[in-house]
């Protein structure tokens, strides 16, 4: 139990230190995690796929991100389709819903009214116990389920199908870096590594929903 | 070479699928800021469902708004004065289809409901109805779509559209007014 806790220490220290994306400030089982996100300059909006690291009191928008930017939008992608609520100073989230631990979404931000960089600020508790994270056939926007960083397979213990993709958002160029994965090769061009609070797309390319499980404690 | 393989293998699953364009429906946040001003009061269209908007469109570079087609989803209300703000992104295929991340002609069309549930409906009332319920659509601008059989592609935000204004049709004294000063202006000129 005490391993588990100083290697969740040393993993939420580390995402802290190697990423400049998101800065881990408590390391207990409650706490908060900041995710900077940089405004893309000349551009009307700035987007970046997050996720929600850690499990609110209901994991609904408005108590997640309860005052974002005028103007911000998240999109959500469930079941094959885009959900896409808004949220509007003086009416709130618009399309309010649950976000929790292991799913992404883009936030776009309304680069008129979001300050630069803006951060987000995500309180809550550490998911621990046995965790399971569906990634289901083909499309869908993932995250790790625990606030830890690392490399997807190696670390975050995604077990990925051959020929599957992944596709990690730069906010900065605000385009894809695409890793794709061959049996037998490993990721190409190298293991993508996934910081706290950041969610990619995932294409799975079985017929099949995969189940990506985790064990976490932090006792 | 194992690069290039899996690119292309990228690629190719992304292009399967009917492409489908998506736009969403929405002229207040991702970037989009053009509320609807109804012209008479001065106010900005009020939250609810006593005024509509739908959207309307065409192949990129159309003009004469008369041929654009609708979606198929039924007209909204509006979420704040001036503002709708949809969550569900439209796709650009009732009847018409344009393919996704294509460029698409967008035209957002509103209206006072009082003058009926669809544009149709509502524009025909409109003209039999001088200094009545109010209505209008925004200037033709062109909008790249979201891919619907790409998700990576996200839908795109009406980026591109400028707030306008519904208002009345002119009372039949005022275009008769109207066409008397340019008959006027007209005959000056022959002499």
């Amino acid at each position: 139990m005490r391993t588990k806790a100083l290697i969740l220490t040393a993993a939420l220290g580390a995402a802290g230190i190697a990423t400049s994306m998101a800065q881990v400030y408590s390391v207990n089982a409650v706490g908060y995690v900041n995710i900077s996100i940089p405004k893309k300059a000349g551009a009307p909006v700035t987007y970046a796929i997050l996720a929600n690291p850690l499990n609110g009191t209901n994991n609904l928008l408005s108590t997640i991100l309860p005052t974002p930017p005028d103007g911000t939008s998240v999109y959500l992608f469930r079941n094959g389709a885009y959900e896409v609520p808004s949220y509007i100073d003086g009416v709130g989230w618009i399309g309010d819903t649950a976000v929790n631990p292991g799913e992404g979404f883009f936030v776009a931000l309304d680069n008129a009214t979001a300050p630069d960089p803006t951060v987000l600020t995500f309180v809550g508790e550490v998911p621990q116990g046995n965790l399971v994270n569906p990634v289901p056939s083909n499309y869908s926007i993932r995250s790790s389920m625990v606030p830890q960083s690392g490399l997807i397979t190696t670390t975050l213990l995604l077990t990925p199908n051959d020929g599957d993709n992944l596709y990690k958002f730069d906010p900065v160029t605000q385009s894809y870096v695409v890793y794709s994965y061959l049996l037998g090769v490993g990721w190409l061009d190298t293991e993508p590594t996934i910081a706290v609070g950041e969610g990619f797309f995932y294409q799975n390319t079985t017929p099949q929903t995969m189940q990506w499980t985790r064990t976490f404690s932090v006792n | 070479m194992k690069k290039l393989i899996a690119i292309a293998f990228v690629s190719l699953t992304t292009m399967s699928g009917f492409s489908q364009g998506t736009v969403l429906f929405n002229n207040r946040t991702g970037g989009a800021n053009a509320p609807i001003t109804n012209i008479v009061t001065g106010q900005l269209v009020p939250t609810g469902s006593s005024y509509l908007a739908q959207l309307y469109y065409q192949t990129a570079g159309t003009t004469d708004d008369s041929t654009f087609v609708s979606v198929a989803t039924a007209p909204v209300g509006f979420v704040s004065p001036g503002y709708f703000v949809q969550t569900v992104p439209r796709v650009l295929n009732n009847g018409l289809t344009i393919a996704g991340g294509a460029d698409a002609a967008i035209q957002i069309r509103a209206w006072d409901a009082a003058l009926g549930a669809t544009w149709d409906v509502a524009y025909a009332a409109w003209l039999s109805s001088p200094a009545g319920p109010v209505l209008g659509k925004s200037e033709i601008f062109t909008q790249k779509t979201g891919d619907a059989s790409n998700p990576t592609v996200t839908p795109s935000t009406l980026i591109n559209m400028r707030g306008f204004y519904l208002s009345p049709v002119p009372e039949p004294s005022v275009i008769a007014l109207g066409a008397l000063g340019l008959a006027a202006i007209l005959w000056r000129r022959r002499k």
